[in-house]
């Protein structure tokens, strides 16, 4: 029974983490749109990883 | 990386919102002292999540505590970057033609607030304090004429240099 409420949940978190993750690299483009600087790009390439980790833990609670 | 200081004079920056022959002067964030309360609140949440797994270990197995470690450290860095970026691009800007304030809310909310240098009546700086009497930070308020919208620059460095700086761009007339 434990078992599968962490599952829930761990499940449940990721997502919201994913959906949190895809925000904010959405809003990363608008704010390096509207100062460009030197770290753009790894301003744009390190909100991309925070997408990926969002997979990373959906994928991961699935298999818990 | 000169970039991520609080004060910078003529940054290689371009702005989305400056027109045509307008040079940027200066830009202003907040004084990274000021930010030391997210890492801070970074680390204690990272704390208690590891003191909560160590309370619950007994009733969970090793791939269920890995999964709440990935989790916390993902959370926390997550939380870090998000008070980054928020520090980084709320920013204050003076250039030849106008002062304008950047202000991300939760970085969804955008509001963009400029005043011509003519227009501007009055700079008030206010600071006061243990830690902005140390780290020499503080507010800067620049008044504009009329039902013009005020500017503010909050915990910045330097508020006297920038009031200052100001103010020589400043119409002579005036």
């Amino acid at each position: 029974m434990i078992n599968l409420l962490f599952k829930i949940f761990a499940v449940f978190f990721s997502f919201l983490y994913l959906l949190y993750a895809i925000v904010l690299f959405q809003q990363s483009r608008v704010l390096v749109r509207t100062i460009k600087t030197e770290i753009d790009k790894s301003v744009i390439f390190i909100s991309g990883i925070k997408i990926l980790l969002g997979f990373l833990l959906i994928f991961y609670s699935l298999v818990l | 990386m000169s970039n991520l200081r609080a004060f910078l004079f003529k940054p290689k920056i371009k702005s989305a919102f400056q027109q045509e022959k307008e040079e940027i002067i200066f830009l202003v964030r907040a004084h990274p002292i000021t930010q030391i309360f997210w890492l801070l609140n970074g680390f204690l949440i990272f704390i208690i999540i590891l003191l909560a797994i160590k309370v619950f270990s007994p009733y969970l197995n090793n791939r269920q505590i890995f999964f709440i470690y990935l989790f916390n450290i993902i959370f926390v860095f997550s939380y870090w970057w998000f008070n980054f970026l928020t520090w980084f691009f709320n920013v204050g800007l003076l250039t030849n033609q106008r002062v304008i304030d950047i202000d991300f809310h939760y970085l969804t909310y955008k509001e963009v607030t400029s005043a011509k240098l003519d227009k501007i009546e009055d700079i008030t700086v206010k600071s006061g304090g243990f830690l902005p009497s140390i780290f020499n930070y503080g507010n800067v308020f620049v008044q504009t004429a009329g039902t013009e919208v005020n500017i503010e620059f909050i915990n910045i460095p330097q508020p006297e240099k920038v009031k200052e700086m100001i103010n020589q761009l400043l119409p002579k007339n005036k």
